[in-house]
Parts: structure tokens; sequence; C-alpha cells
């Protein structure tokens, strides 16, 4: 497992972070350590075996289809830029 | 243009179907376009720290019938993900949706082509929530955001490669659409975005395997701008191939207005989702039974509801697509021919004079399909008003002022209204007889005429009885007697 400064790179911008350079080295190294400790499971032969995507196997409950009343503008009213209509955000360019 | 010959166009879509429930996919905030801004959001909407989501079982069952409908394999465990990307309309950072196991896999849509019907294969179907809206306003600095459509249901239908001209990728649409409506899982309505349309296009040498390189334009929310645009993308992807040019990955943007896409962003290496299953939602597990319950509340398919009107009771192609290209009015119809041994009459009627009847009727709030409660007259009176013909009781003329009496009065039956008004066909052929001797007495001018050659003037000869008769002569026997009475 090898995790490069270009990998670290990647990550930054795809999660929108910005780290100096001190960081950059302490974030690639965390990682490769991270990394390296969960490797330990590869040991395990997992061929055959279904992939767990959840503790539980029972099945999520379902909603059955009925409207509420919701928090509604209240929900979004925290927001920063909460104008009383709508939520007002930096400009996006398509 | 010339160089167009030598090459074909080769279409995936992907299209997104808004389905129609009364709350969102995770919360239960209202499912419902057109109300006042961030009206209708929970605090699962909008990504607030601690919620959970809980998947709401009729989209869940809405996707069930969509698979079953298109003959897709339905995954009884199926899995959400999540899907991360940054967009100020996105409140949670990552929209819920499926990857690896989504619900449905395979499948197909058929559409009408020139050369007949063909199956479009379908690589996957699945559920997602759809994000907010972000509006643009002209001389703002900001952008702004309407979290109302932050996670309303949504399947995403994705097609194979397997549509060749823009023409065959706007049939599809229309196949998906009509099946999608009388699913009663999507309103359809285009103009609202509820079908909404982005179309994977390239182009390669005729009698080339391979693919071409492909762009995707995104967002295309008729059918006919999906056409439009497939039509200039491929023409682009030619010229630019033709000229010695490479044609790029992209996402590209359709604008209605100016009748060209432009490149919304290049896609120089894959996009990363880090799609993984959502540790919120625990895997959707149905049973076989589920699937049996959902199949048995399905209605038939436009298709072969077609083919049944046609082929098991014996109605015009043209007369079978009209019935059933309304779900009312193809229900109306299965009532009044339910057990009638002529359900091409009662076709006829309800397509022509009850057709016309509902068009004068027609209200703000029949939105342009057939209503029953508007035109009032139930289906057993134009079954026994067919009746009454085939039985010969009744000529198609009377069969008219039957028709206008049942229109006005609806809660009449037509045997009722025949006894009534004394409009039974009459059978006393000596009296016939006798009344065509007198009208060929009293027109010798037309007799003339009509023994000189004119067989035109026959049509009058039976006018003349049938308004003599008020119309109460059978039709065939007035024919017989007459011709009887001019040779």
């Amino acid at each position: 497992m090898t995790v490069t400064d270009q990998t670290i790179d990647d990550l930054l911008k795809l999660a929108r972070l910005e780290v100096d350079a001190a960081e950059h080295d302490r974030l690639r190294d965390d990682l490769l350590r991270i990394l390296t400790f969960v490797e330990a499971i590869s040991e395990v032969d997992t061929d055959g075996v279904e992939p767990l995507v959840h503790m539980t196997t029972a099945g999520d409950p379902l909603r059955s289809d009925e409207a509420h009343d919701v928090l509604g503008k209240a929900a979004v009213q925290g927001s920063a830029g909460f104008t009383g209509e709508y939520v007002r955000v930096p400009q996006v360019v398509e | 243009m010339s160089v167009h010959h030598d090459y074909e166009t080769v279409i995936g879509l992907e299209c997104h179907v808004q389905l129609q429930t009364a709350s969102k996919l995770f919360s239960p905030a209202r499912n419902r376009y057109g109300d006042a801004p961030n009206e209708n959001v929970d605090v699962v909407d909008a990504g607030l720290p601690g919620v959970l989501p809980v998947p709401n079982r009729r989209a869940v069952e809405f996707a069930v019938r969509l698979g079953l409908a298109l003959g897709c394999d339905i995954h009884l465990t199926n899995v959400f993900a999540r899907k991360h990307y940054f967009y100020p309309d996105l409140p949670k950072g990552y929209q819920i949706s499926q990857f690896a196991r989504p619900i449905c896999t395979g499948g197909s849509v058929t559409i009408e082509t020139d050369q007949g019907e063909r199956e479009v294969r379908l690589t996957r179907i699945h559920i997602e929530e759809d994000a907010g809206k972000t509006l643009h306003r002209p001389g703002e600095t900001a952008s702004f955001c309407d979290y109302n459509r932050a996670g309303t249901p949504l399947l995403e239908v994705v097609s194979e490669p397997d549509l060749f001209s823009a023409d065959e990728a706007m049939a599809y649409y229309k196949a998906l659409r009509e099946v999608v409506v009388h699913l009663g899982i999507c309103d359809g309505n285009l103009q609202e975005g509820s079908m909404r349309a982005d179309a994977n296009v390239s182009v390669r040498k005729k009698g080339s395997g391979a693919l071409g390189q492909r762009t995707e334009t995104k967002n295309l929310n008729s059918i006919r701008f999906l056409g439009q645009a497939i039509e200039a993308e491929a023409h682009r992807q030619v010229v630019e191939l033709s000229a010695g040019g490479t044609i790029k990955a992209q996402t590209r943007l359709w604008d209605a207005d100016k009748k060209e896409s432009r490149v919304m962003r290049e896609k120089e290496e894959a996009d990363d989702y880090r799609y993984f299953p959502d540790p919120d939602l625990p895997p959707v597990v149905l049973t076989a039974a589920d699937l049996a319950t959902i199949e048995s509340g399905m209605s038939e398919l436009p298709r072969a509801r077609r083919a049944r009107y046609q082929d098991t009771l014996g109605l015009a192609p043209e007369a079978a697509a009209t019935l059933c290209a309304d779900l009312a009015l193809a229900e109306y119809f299965e009532q009044a021919a339910a057990g009638h041994k002529n359900p091409v009459s009662v076709a006829n009627w309800i397509l022509n004079d009850l057709s016309r009847l509902m068009g004068e009727r027609r209200t703000d709030d029949d939105e342009g399909g057939f209503s029953a409660a508007t035109v009032g007259i139930p289906p057993a009176a134009i079954a026994g008003l067919v009746t009454l013909i085939d039985d010969k009781v009744i000529s198609s003329t009377i069969a008219k002022k039957v028709f206008a009496e049942l229109a006005a009065d609806p809660g009449l039956r037509p045997a009722d209204i025949v006894e009534a008004k004394g409009w039974r066909v009459q059978r006393d052929e000596g009296a016939l007889r006798a009344l065509i001797d007198e009208i060929v007495a009293q027109n010798p001018d037309q007799v003339a005429q009509y023994k000189a050659g004119k067989d035109k003037l026959f049509a009058f000869f039976v006018g003349q009885v049938m308004k003599r008769t008020k119309g109460q002569a059978d039709p065939a026997d007035v024919r017989r007697l007459l011709q009887a009475a001019l040779s």
C-alpha cells in the first residue's frame, strides 16, 4: 500500500480542503498507517463470501407514504444565507 | 452532409422518472411541485446533523412495478449507497442512490420504429433522491437554493447503447413515458420536469463494431429537445471526426433557445463519487410475496392492451390505439364491451358519438383526458344501445336519436327510451310496400331519371322512405323493397 503526496492532493481536492505543508505530510503518514492497519483483514480468505454491507441483515423498516407537516423553512433558516425565502449561496456558474 | 452517410449514431439514455408519492423518499415532507420555496423541507432533506433517513415503502413499490412491467430482474435485496459531490442544492454533500446493488437490472423497453417493434435493452433501474433547485438570476452575484425538490424520489432508468438515431431515442422516451404514466408511478408532466433525460451520444463509422468516444448531454426535459440535442451532437461529432479531430469525454448542456449544446465540464478523469453503502440505511429486503402483491395491483400495459383489443376483440389498430392512449377511456370501453358480442361497434360508438359528447362537455378539471363522470352516460347504456341495433330493434338512424336522449338524461335505459317513444323498427312489410309504391308514384321524374341510369337517385328514394317512417324502417328492408319497386 502506498500513499503518495499526489494521493493526498487528490483527496484534498475531492474534499474541497486546503492544508499547509506540515499538515499535508502528517495526513500522508497517518493515512498510510491507517491503511496498513486495515490491510490486516486481507489475510482472511474471503472467496465466495457475500460482502457485508450492514451489520443487520433483517432489512430496513420501510415507512408508509404519508406526508406530515414538517419544519419547512425553519429547517433551513439556520443557514447563513437564508433570505426568508431562498438560501443564498456563492454563485454557481454552469 | 454526405460524410454523415459514412457514420452511425449510437445513443444510450439515462432517464430520471419523478415518482408521484405523497411524501419524499426518506422524509415525511410533501412531494409536491409548485409550492412556495423551502416550504417542504424536513430536517432529513436539509441534511441536519443527527437525523436518520427512513425509506418510503411506496417508492420501493413503484420501482418494483416498473421493473415488473419492463421484464427486469428484481433484486429482493438491494442497497442504498452514498454518491458524493459538492453542489449547493445537495445539502448533505452526498446523494443517496443505489450503485453496486440496484433494485432492478436487465429488462427492456419496446419501441416502434419504421422497421417495426424493437426491444431496447436496459442496464438497470435504481432508486435515488433528487437534489434541490438552484436559481441563477441575471445581474446577481449569488445563486439561490430552493430545497423543496431535495429528497423527492426518482427512478433512474439506464438503457444500453441500443438506440441508433434521434428518432429512436424519442420513440424510447415516449414508450417509457407511456409505461410510467400507465403504471401510475409518474405524472409524465415534462414541463414540470417529471421526466428528464441525459443522452450519451457517440458516432462511429458504419460497420465498425467498436463504440466511439461518447459525450453526455444533460437535463433534456422534452421529447423535442432530446431529439434536437442528439441530432446536433451527432452532427458536431461527425464534423469534428471528418476534419481529422477527436472527440473528448465531456458533459454538455443543451441550450433549447439557441438550439446548440455547450461544454459544461471536461471529464479528463473519471468522476470520483466515492460510492459506498449508506451506513444509515440497512439493505431493502423484499420477499417473493411482496412482488406478487405488487404485481396483482398493476394494470395492464398499453401495448399489451392494444394487442388484446386487436387480436381478441377484433378492433382496428387505430381504434385500439386511440382507446389505449387514455386509461379512463380504455376502462370505459372495457366496461361497455364486457361480455358484449359486438365490441367493434361498441368501440365505434365510444370513439365517435361519446367522444364528441366528451368534447362538448369538457371542463377545466378534465385536463384533456376522458372522464366517465363528465359524459354521464354509463357504459352499460352504450352496450345496450349497440345490442338494440344488432338485434334490429332499432335502425342506426334511430340509434342516434336514442343517444341524444341518453345525453340529455343519462339515467334512462336505451330499451326504455325506444319503447316510450315507439321507435321500434316497423316490421309491417305490407305497410312499407304501400308507402314505397306511394313515393314511387309521387316522384315520376326521379323514377324516370333513375331508370335512365342515374343510380345515385336510389339514395334519394331511401331517404324519402326513412323520412316518412321517421327512421323506423329497417334500412335493409327499405333497400330490398325499393329495388323491387324500381326495377
